[in-house]
C-alpha cells in the first residue's frame, strides 16, 4: 500500500517539477513576448515621417515669400531631418515591417528615391523654380507615407492583435499551469491525507497489536508470577533470560531481575553476595547441568532444611528451561508420613512394621552367628486390669511411662519398638547371644520391680517376657519374631512375670496346638465328636439318678480324645459355642431313650454364656428333642459367673423359669465358692473329686463334706459326690449326706450304645442303696 | 569621450556610440534638477529623468561608429542609452528618451 502511494507520490513530484520548469520557460517567454510587444512605435515614425514631410513642404512654400538665410537653412535643416527619418524608416525594425508587404517596400522606396533625388537640388533652394520643383516632387509623397502610416498602423494593431493573443494564449497556459499546479497540490495534499491516514491506520493497528501483546505479556506475567514453581531460562550464551518472582525469592534475590537479560558471572555474584554457600553450590551445578543439556531432575538440599525440586529441560537454541519447586514442606511431610507408618504415635517408640524391617536388615546384616540378633518381646501381665480399674488415659499413661523408663535403659546395641496393645519388643544387636539378651531382660524385671508413678497413683507393672535369639537356621523376620512370641507365651503359661528363652520345643508344641486347631475344626465339621455318659446314683433311693454327659473327640490321628484336652482350645479360637450346641442337642435326644426319671447333665462352658444364646441353643435343643425341660440339668462352673455376672444371672434364671436344671459343678475348687451359691438357687452342687478322694483319709475332709452338705440342704440343694472310687468313699459321702454319686465304682463313661444296657443294670445296682 | 556598442531599433547591426556621460555634463555646467527636457531639431520632445544618466550611463553621442554625424543621420547630438546594457532598457519607454537631432536641452 505504502509502496503505491510512494509512487504517485513521486510521480506527482515529477510532473510539479516538470510544471515549474515549464512555468519558468513561459514566464520566459512571456517576458520576451511583453518586450516584444514593447518594440519599437512604427506608427509613430512613420506618422512623424508626414509631418516631417509637411514641415519640409510648408518651409519650402515659405522660401517663395521669404528668401532670409534663415528660411533657406530651415529648408536645409528641414530636409535633413527628413532625410534622417528616411533613414530611420529605411532600417532597423521598420524595414523588417516594409519588407512585410512588397507593394509598400516599392512605394517607401520610391518616396526614399525621390526625397533623395531633391537632394541636389537643396543648395539652390533660395530660388523659387527650384522651390516650386522640389515641391511639385515631394508633394505626393504625403500620401505615401499616409498610406504607409496606415499600413504602419494596421499592421501595428495586427501586432498587438497577436501579442494580445500570444498573452492570451500564455494567459491560458499559465492558467492551465496553474491549474495544473494546484490539482498537483490537490493531489498532493490528498495523497499526504491518505498517507496520514495509512499511518494512522497503521499507527491504530500498532497500537492495537502493542496492547494486545502488553496483555498479553500482562498475562504471561501474571502467569509466570503466580507459579507456585520458580521458572529460570537461560540462553546459549548462559544468560539469564527469562525469570519469575518466585525463582528470584528462591535464590534470594531482588524480584526485578527477571525484567532485563543478566550474564551469568552477573548471577553468580548477585547469589553469592545473598551469603548462602548452598545456593552457591546449587547455582554452580545448575550451570553444569545445563551445559550437559540432557532433561534432568534432581534434588538439591539448602544449608538452611529447604529442599528444592529441579526439573531441567535444554532448548534448541542451546539454552535451557528450568523449574524449581520448593518441596520442603512436602518432604517434611512425606517424612511425617514416614515416620508415622513406621512409629507408635503414642509413645514415639518405632512401630511393629519398623521393627520387623530392623530385624530383617539386623539377620541379613549379621555376621558372626554368636553374636546375630535377638529379640526381648515383653508384654504387661496386669494392663487389661488396670485399664478396667483406672480408665483408658490412665492405661495410656502408663505405656508412656514405662517406655520411657525402659527406653532409658536400654544400651547402646538396643532399640525398642511398641507392637501393639502392651506388647513391646527389643532388638539387640552385636552382642553374644543369648547371654546378653537374658542379661537385658534381667535387667529389665528388675527396672519393672519399681513401681511407676502415674500423676502420683504408684502402679506396679508385672510382665512377661519372651527371649528368641537368631542362629543360623533363622534366616528371616518373621520366624525370629514367632520365636519370641512363643516364647513369651510360654512366660506366660508358666506363672507371667517371668522371662522365657525360646526353645525349639515350644515351636513344637506350638505347632501342635496349631495342628489340633486345626483337626478340631475339621472335626466339627465332620462331626467326629462322641459323647459318653457316666451315670449318676441316687445313693439315698438306688438307682440312676442322671447321666453326665462327657464329650469325647474321636480324632483319626490321636484317638480318643478327652475334654480336657480340646476345651481350652476349643474355647481360645471360638468354637466352644458350636460344639457345646451340639452336646446339648445329643444329650438331649440320647436321653429320650432313657427312662423317663432318668435327667441329662451337660457342662456348660462359661463362654457359651457370654458369646452365644445359651437360650436359644437349650430351648432348641429341648424342641428338636421333646425332652421336658426338667430332665436337662446344665452344670456350670463358679467361673461362669466371674465376668458379665449381671448377664449370666438373668440368663439363669430364666433358663430355671423354662423348668431347666441348674448344677454348682466343681464345687470347692474355685475362689468363692460359698459367695456364689448365695447369689443364685442351684438345684444341685457337686462337690469336686478332690474333696472325695481324701475323704476316707482325711478327717477335715470329711468334715467339710458334711458341712457343705449342710448348707446345700439348707439352701434347698442337694449335693453329688464326684469321682467315686471305692465303697468306702461312698459310705463317707453318704453318712456325710450327698443325695448323689458319681465314679468308677458305679460306672466308667460310656458311649449311648453301651450305656442304655448299664442303666438297666445299674438300676437295680444294690450299692447304690444304703 | 566614452563609447559603447549596442543593438538598437533603428539599425540592423550592432552599432558603437562615442559621446560625453550626460552625467558628467551635467555636472560639469553645474545644473541640478529632477528632469531633462530634451528638444530635437524636428521638435520632438523627450523627458528624461535625470538619475536615468548616472545609473544607466546614458551618453551625448556626437560619434556613429567613429563617424560625426549629419542632421540627416540623427545628428548632430543624440541622446542614447547603452541599451545592450540592461535587458529593461530595451522597450519602448527608453527608445522614446533617447532622442536623435538634439536641439536644446532643459533641467528642470
Amino acid at each position: 500500500m505504502l509502496k503505491t502511494v510512494k509512487i504517485v507520490f513521486s510521480s506527482i513530484i515529477c510532473f510539479f517539477v516538470c510544471g515549474a520548469l515549464y512555468f519558468t520557460s513561459l514566464i520566459t517567454e512571456r517576458q520576451a513576448a511583453l518586450e516584444e510587444a514593447a518594440r519599437y512605435n512604427l506608427q509613430w515614425s512613420s506618422s512623424q515621417a508626414v509631418i516631417e514631410l509637411v514641415r519640409l513642404e510648408k518651409a519650402l512654400a515659405v522660401t517663395q515669400v521669404d528668401k532670409t538665410p534663415a528660411a533657406l537653412d530651415e529648408v536645409r535643416l528641414r530636409y535633413d531631418i527628413l532625410i534622417n527619418r528616411m533613414s530611420l524608416l529605411g532600417g532597423g525594425e521598420f524595414l523588417k515591417f516594409l519588407k512585410q508587404d512588397p507593394e509598400l517596400l516599392e512605394t517607401f522606396r520610391d518616396a526614399e528615391s525621390k526625397i533623395q533625388g531633391i537632394a541636389k537640388l537643396m543648395p539652390n533652394v533660395g530660388d523659387p523654380t527650384i522651390a516650386r520643383q522640389a515641391l511639385a516632387t515631394i508633394e505626393p509623397l504625403s500620401r505615401q507615407f499616409l498610406g504607409i502610416s496606415a499600413q504602419a498602423n494596421k499592421y501595428g494593431g495586427e501586432q498587438v492583435a497577436l501579442d494580445q493573443a500570444l498573452l492570451m494564449r500564455q494567459h491560458w497556459q499559465f492558467s492551465a499551469m496553474v491549474a495544473g499546479l494546484i490539482v498537483c497540490g490537490i493531489m498532493l495534499m490528498m495523497l499526504l491525507n491518505w498517507h496520514n491516514r495509512l499511518l494512522g491506520f497503521t499507527h491504530t493497528r500498532l497500537e492495537a497489536a502493542t496492547e494486545k501483546l502488553a496483555a498479553s505479556r500482562q498475562q504471561l506475567d501474571a502467569a509466570l508470577n503466580n507459579m507456585s514453581q520458580g521458572l529460570s531460562v537461560f540462553d546459549g550464551d548462559g544468560n539469564l533470560v527469562l525469570a519469575n518472582r518466585k525463582f528470584a525469592r528462591m535464590f534470594g534475590l531482588n524480584e526485578e531481575i527477571g525484567d532485563q537479560s543478566l550474564s551469568f558471572e552477573e548471577l553468580s555474584r548477585q547469589v553469592e553476595s545473598v551469603g548462602d554457600v548452598s545456593l552457591v553450590d546449587i547455582l554452580h551445578r545448575h550451570s553444569q547441568r545445563i551445559a550437559r543439556q540432557q532433561p534432568d531432575y534432581a534434588y538439591e538440599s539448602l544449608d538452611d532444611g529447604r529442599v528444592f525440586s529441579i526439573t531441567h529441560r535444554p532448548m534448541e537454541n542451546g539454552g535451557s528451561l528450568a523449574t524449581f519447586l520448593d518441596v520442603t514442606a512436602r518432604r517434611r511431610t512425606e517424612a511425617r508420613i514416614e515416620y508415622m507408618a513406621t512409629h507408635d504415635t503414642l509413645t514415639g517408640l518405632p512401630n511393629r512394621t519398623q521393627f520387623r524391617t530392623d530385624t530383617e536388615a539386623a539377620i541379613g546384616s549379621r555376621c558372626d552367628n554368636e553374636k546375630g540378633p535377638a529379640i526381648i518381646m515383653l508384654d504387661i501381665d496386669n494392663f487389661k486390669t488396670i485399664n478396667d480399674t483406672m480408665g483408658l488415659p490412665m492405661g495410656d499413661a502408663l505405656l508412656c511411662a514405662l517406655s520411657a523408663r525402659v527406653k532409658s535403659c536400654l544400651p547402646k546395641n538396643s532399640s525398642g519398638a511398641r507392637l501393639g496393645g502392651d506388647e513391646f519388643a527389643i532388638l539387640q544387636t552385636g552382642a553374644p547371644q543369648p547371654a546378653s539378651a537374658v542379661a537385658l531382660a534381667k535387667d529389665l524385671m528388675a527396672l519393672l520391680a519399681e513401681p511407676l508413678d502415674l500423676d502420683g497413683v504408684q502402679v506396679k507393672v508385672r510382665a512377661s517376657i519372651g527371649i528368641a535369639t537368631a542362629n543360623g537356621k533363622i534366616t528371616n523376620a518373621d520366624e525370629l519374631l514367632m520365636n519370641a512370641d512363643l516364647a513369651l507365651n510360654r512366660a506366660k503359661t508358666e506363672g507371667r512375670a517371668t522371662y522365657r528363652l525360646f526353645d525349639p520345643e515350644m515351636a513344637k508344641s506350638a505347632n501342635l496346638r496349631r495342628q489340633m486347631e486345626v483337626d478340631l475344626r475339621e472335626a466339627i465339621v465332620a462331626d467326629r465328636f462322641e459323647l459318653h455318659y457316666q451315670p449318676i446314683m441316687n445313693i439315698r433311693q438306688g438307682g440312676v439318678a442322671a447321666c453326665e454327659a462327657l464329650l469325647r473327640w474321636n480324632d483319626p490321628k490321636r484317638g480318643m480324645i478327652p475334654p480336657m484336652e480340646f476345651i481350652p482350645l476349643a474355647e481360645e479360637i471360638g468354637v466352644i459355642g458350636e460344639i457345646g450346641e451340639m452336646v446339648l442337642r445329643k444329650a438331649c435326644i440320647e436321653a429320650m431313650a432313657w427312662s423317663s426319671d432318668i435327667k441329662v447333665s451337660v457342662n456348660v462352658s462359661p463362654l457359651q454364656f457370654h458369646s452365644r444364646d445359651l437360650m436359644a441353643d437349650v430351648a432348641g435343643a429341648l424342641a428338636a428333642s421333646g425332652l421336658s425341660p426338667h430332665r436337662l440339668d446344665l452344670e456350670i462352673t463358679e467361673s461362669v459367673l466371674l465376668a458379665h455376672t449381671e448377664d449370666v444371672l438373668e440368663t439363669l434364671h430364666r433358663l430355671r423359669a423354662m423348668g431347666v436344671r441348674i448344677s454348682m459343678d466343681d464345687f470347692g475348687t474355685g475362689y468363692s465358692s460359698l459367695n456364689y451359691l448365695r447369689r443364685f438357687p442351684f438345684d444341685k452342687i457337686k462337690i469336686d473329686k478332690s474333696f472325695v478322694r481324701d475323704v476316707d483319709s482325711s478327717e477335715d475332709a470329711t468334715v467339710i463334706v458334711r458341712a457343705v452338705t449342710s448348707i446345700a440342704g439348707s439352701l434347698g440343694m442337694i449335693t453329688t459326690a464326684e469321682g467315686i472310687e471305692t465303697l468306702e468313699q461312698l459310705e463317707r459321702v453318704r453318712a456325710g449326706g450327698c443325695a448323689e454319686a458319681q465314679g468308677y465304682l458305679f460306672c466308667r463313661p460310656l458311649p449311648a450304645a453301651k450305656l442304655r444296657p448299664m442303666l438297666d443294670e445299674l438300676a437295680v445296682d444294690a450299692r447304690a442303696v444304703a | 569621450m566614452v563609447s559603447f556598442e549596442t543593438m538598437t531599433p533603428w539599425y540592423t547591426d550592432k552599432v558603437k556610440f562615442e559621446g560625453i556621460p550626460m552625467a558628467k555634463l551635467l555636472a560639469s555646467v553645474g545644473a541640478s534638477g529632477d528632469r531633462l527636457r530634451v528638444t530635437a531639431l524636428n521638435d520632438y520632445t523627450s523627458e528624461i529623468p535625470v538619475e536615468d544618466f548616472e545609473k544607466y550611463g546614458v551618453i551625448l553621442a556626437l560619434k556613429r561608429n567613429g563617424q560625426y554625424m549629419p542632421v540627416s543621420d540623427k545628428g548632430p547630438l543624440f541622446i542614447v542609452y547603452p541599451f545592450d546594457a540592461r535587458p529593461e532598457l530595451k522597450s519602448q519607454k527608453f527608445y522614446s528618451r533617447s532622442a536623435w537631432q538634439v536641439a536644446r536641452m532643459e533641467v528642470k
